[in-house]
């Protein structure tokens, strides 16, 4: 009984003196106190500071991860639409061969401007018909509006009567280009028209004769009118004093009948009263 | 070794809590205290020593005020075993004063902390037999 009296007395005063380590660690000066805890800080929180690294670097890597995961959405996002205007703008006959079957025509005789019509060696002969779209390697030529049996005649954008579906290849804005005083230029504006100078202008299936995507030419000059509309200047594509041959597209799949055509429009006509704009 | 193996768990829970002080609950404090009640005064004092010690590193301008605030309680809680018996309400009622004594001390205040410890205290009160 005595002796373990003793002994928690001991332990008493063991544990005091503990304390008392403890008060005076505390009174000691703060640089003093800083520099002791180095050691032991390195030692005892090295597992914390290993797993807060370990989990840090997890979540680095998360938002690496995130990061390049959009970096790579944007890029492939920004190939597609490279690749969607090097196909368009970088056409090539062998891309319409799918679709259409392609003639080579020479330049025979030009009318008196040079440019506005061609006569071709090619004619009915050579299953030429009017109405065929008439193309060169860098862009749209015309099309052929009369044809012999051995010759056809080719009306081009210069021609004032020629009027082309196109389109603006960056926003997609769908207009018409024709051809006034030798000067393309672009028709059917609004105000909201999305255009600026170097647009590349392609063609459109909307007129129904030239296919898809065919470079036109590039706006060259915008002009603004006091009355709010534009005067939109086109540098063309294609230099008709320099070419000698151009390629005549004819389409691979069935064409529907004209007559054809204009029966069921006027069946139509009977019930739908709107149909003959669409005409 | 029972020792040993309390003192590993208490640094084990320590580097726990450290990960998220502000939702881990001070489980190295409810086990400190639950021991203070049990064991012997000159083991609950060193326990309490390193605990304090522990927390002094994460702390270290003000280095030893920790140290002796638990080293003082696991001093205290044994040597005035016959006032304060081991009831539910005495270690609660301490685990509520040494956590808002710590939280004071460190100045900063986890309620998320404070709520999961009181819970994680009952639980322990609870299935204490079977542990």
């Amino acid at each position: 009984m005595l002796i373990s009296k003793k002994r928690s007395e001991k332990e008493k005063y063991i544990s005091l003196i503990f304390i008392f380590l403890s008060l005076i660690i505390f009174f000691f000066p703060r640089d003093f106190k800083l520099k002791i805890s180095l050691l032991p800080n390195s030692i005892l929180l090295k597992p914390l500071v290993m797993v807060r690294n370990f989990l840090l670097s997890l979540k680095n890597y998360q938002n690496e991860r995130n990061y390049l995961y959009e970096l790579s959405l944007k890029q492939n996002l920004t190939l597609a639409y490279l690749k969607k205007i090097s196909n368009l703008s970088s056409f090539s006959l062998e891309s319409l061969e799918s679709a259409y079957i392609i003639r080579r025509a020479n330049i025979i005789s030009r009318d008196n401007s040079l440019r506005k019509y061609l006569i071709i060696d090619k004619g009915l002969k050579d299953s030429i018909i009017v109405n065929l779209p008439v193309v060169s390697y860098q862009g749209i030529v015309g099309k052929v509006i009369a044809c012999g049996d051995e010759i056809s005649v080719v009306e081009t954008f210069y021609s004032p009567y020629s009027k082309i579906s196109a389109k603006v290849q960056r926003s997609n804005y769908l207009t018409c280009v024709g051809c006034k005083g030798d000067v393309l230029y672009l028709d059917y504006l609004d105000e909201k028209c999305d255009i600026m100078e170097n647009d590349t202008i392609v063609s459109t299936e909307t007129g129904g004769i030239f296919p898809e995507g065919l470079k036109i030419g590039v706006v060259k000059r915008i002009e603004k009118k006091g009355n709010g509309t534009f005067n939109i200047i086109i540098e063309p594509a294609v230099d008709l004093l320099k070419i000698d041959d151009v390629y005549i597209l004819q389409k691979r799949t069935k064409k529907i009948k004209k007559d054809e055509l204009e029966l069921l429009l006027k069946q139509l006509e009977l019930k739908l009263p709107e149909i003959k704009f669409i005409k | 070794m029972k020792k040993v193996f309390l003192i590993l768990l208490i640094y084990l829970f320590f580097l726990l809590e450290n990960l998220s002080p502000n939702i881990f609950p001070k489980i190295s404090i409810a086990l400190f205290l639950f021991n203070a009640f049990s064991s012997s005064l000159l083991f609950s004092t060193l326990l309490g020593l390193f605990l304090g010690f522990l927390f002094d590193l994460n702390n270290p301008a003000i280095f030893g005020i920790n140290m002796l605030i638990f080293s003082g309680i696991g001093f205290l809680i044994p040597y005035l075993r016959n006032f304060i018996l081991p009831t539910t309400y005495n270690i609660c009622f301490s685990l509520i004063f040494v956590l808002f004594l710590f939280f004071i001390i460190n100045q900063k205040f986890f309620l998320i902390s404070f709520l999961l410890t009181l819970l994680f205290f009952f639980l322990i009160k609870r299935y204490e037999k079977k542990i």
